[in-house]
């Protein structure tokens, strides 16, 4: 497989319709939160699995350590999506959701994966919407708890060579509250999607 | 995206509609359906056998009504963001165990109270695309939690055996290097006192000698005892090496230190040894050291405290040795 999976049309269609549901996501999560939820403007990278670690600690950029939640999506496209909530934020979010700010360890838990479900749903259903293809998400789980960022995600067990990732971060104006979803999409899938962006282009 | 369920409902298809009916009713899978204004629409087979409560005298009803126990205020809010955001929810019982108190199929083997529930929350929407019903699955996971349950004791008491020595119960020398670490660095970035004790059984190769290995096993058990008598509440003991223990001793100057030193080595001598039929009186020497802005590694303690118990044997042993620099070339 070679590093550009795309041609450049296609690359656009993908990079506009990642906006669409980034976009979409940051608005469910604004609505929730009731602020107002500011978001970069989505990265989309080829990694492979020998540089996945080293360009995610670069797109997180944080010594901090971070609690992360995992969600595999499905049906066209298979992949699963990671949202890394840096600690001092996700110690914000109750305090956000208009919860007492004392939870136990369960109830912020459920926060997380509440909030991660919240972005991902918003993105999937975003994406799936626009490209007219159906894609499904299975229910969130913890993957790392108040754990450096780079032992997130263990190299060992990742059993692809390449994938398409998508990273956009969600910061809420005024608070401590960040957090970066990222989307995972290997082989089978990036073929898959380039098949989807060529029809979505055609119906344009 | 779920499926629009008016679809399956055209008369040419009332065989299938039957026959998801059918099956919605008796999966075994908790299914329940509420409306906007949280009454209940359907109420499946397996809601009706673990709520106890037959569909007809819940459908129509409002759900927190009808099951007070349900977490009302959070699981209310949950419901109003997935009518705004018209997106699948979930709970776990990994985090909120359950939501009905439904009674679970393991009432003799199980060791858990209620059913343990896994939740997904979907959203029915209508043709303008509004959400008019929220679909409840409901999945029994309380074998899953009981697996787990036991898996988090075995691998809790893996690591407890994995920090023990088999013969002493004491911590073993990889854990307490680990702790002393940790201590060392807690020390050094708030500035607290440290104080390391290396003591060693005086003579303890004639033990094994003369009177055989299990009374030397038993020596070691007994003076293991006599030293966890001594100790107090945040100091930590370990063996070291063969007759060898080490005392970790967190905010504790080399003055404190050294007077826990003496106690326990008075302590272990005070009384003769009884070891498979032997009565035998064992010392031991100590070694005490404490941490100064000079102390480069964890391992320097430990290196100190050694050159304190070297001086201790060769002054004669049963006594203790406060480290000093500069011990080291008195000693040769």
């Amino acid at each position: 497989m070679t590093m550009k999976p795309y041609t450049e049309d296609q690359n656009d269609a993908l990079q506009e319709v990642v906006n669409i549901a980034m976009g979409q996501a940051g608005d469910s999560l604004a609505r929730i939160l009731g602020n107002f939820v500011e978001l970069s403007v989505p990265r989309i990278r080829l990694v492979t699995v020998d540089d996945v670690i080293s360009t995610v600690t670069g797109m997180v950029d944080t010594n901090a350590e971070v609690s992360a939640v995992r969600q595999a999506f499905s049906n066209s496209l298979r992949g699963e999506a990671i949202v890394i909530f840096a600690q001092a934020g996700a110690d914000d979010l109750a305090d956000l959701m208009g919860y007492d700010t004392d939870l136990d360890q369960s109830a912020e838990q459920e926060l997380l994966l509440e909030v991660a479900n919240l972005l991902v749903g918003a993105i999937i259903n975003g994406i799936s919407e626009t490209l007219e293809t159906d894609l499904s998400f299975s229910a969130p789980s913890l993957m790392a708890e108040r754990k450096p960022l780079d032992q997130v995600l263990v190299p060992e067990q990742l059993s692809w060579s390449h994938a398409l990732l998508m990273e956009v971060n969600f910061t809420v104006e005024g608070r401590d509250f960040k957090c970066h979803l990222l989307m995972f999409m290997t082989e089978e899938a990036i073929d898959t999607l380039r098949g989807i962006l060529d029809e979505f282009m055609d119906g344009i | 995206m779920p499926d629009d369920p008016s679809q399956s409902q055209k008369p040419e298809n009332g065989g299938v509609a039957q026959l998801l009916n059918f099956i919605v009713d008796r999966a075994h899978v908790g299914i329940f359906v509420i409306n906007r204004e949280r009454e209940i629409v359907l109420w499946n087979q397996f809601m009706e056998i673990h709520s106890e409560r037959k569909a007809d005298t819940v459908v129509g009803h409002n759900l927190f009504e009808a099951f007070p126990e349900l977490p009302q205020k959070w699981l209310d809010r949950k419901i109003e963001n997935l009518m705004i955001l018209k997106n699948f929810s979930f709970t776990s019982w990994e985090q909120r165990p359950y939501l009905f108190k439904f009674a679970h199929n393991r009432p003799v083997t199980g060791g858990v109270d209620c059913m343990r529930q896994d939740c997904t929350l979907m959203p029915v929407k209508d043709e303008a695309g509004e959400v008019q019903f929220v679909c409840f699955t409901l999945f029994d996971a309380t074998d899953t939690s009981i697996y787990q349950l036991k898996l988090e004791e075995t691998t809790e008491k893996l690591r407890e055996m994995s920090n023990r020595d088999g013969l002493t119960q004491l911590f073993n020398r990889r854990y307490i290097e680990e702790t002393l670490s940790t201590e060392f660095d807690r020390a050094r970035r708030y500035g607290n006192n440290l104080s390391v004790i290396l003591t060693d059984i005086d003579f303890f190769k004639l033990v094994n000698d003369n009177h055989g290995h299990l009374a030397g096993d038993e020596v070691l058990r007994i003076v293991s005892q006599r030293l966890t008598d001594g100790l107090r509440g945040t100091d930590i003991l370990g063996r070291y090496g063969g007759e060898e223990f080490i005392i970790v001793l967190p905010e504790t100057d080399i003055k404190g230190a050294e007077i826990l030193a003496e106690r326990l080595r008075i302590a272990v001598n005070a009384e003769p040894i009884d070891a498979e039929g032997d009565s035998l009186t064992i010392a031991i020497s100590l070694g005490v050291t404490e941490i100064n802005e000079k102390t480069q590694a964890y391992a320097q303690l430990i290196a100190e405290a050694d050159l304190g118990l070297y001086k201790s044997k060769d002054s004669g042993r049963n006594c203790t040795t406060v480290y000093y620099p500069g011990l080291d070339q008195d000693s040769d």
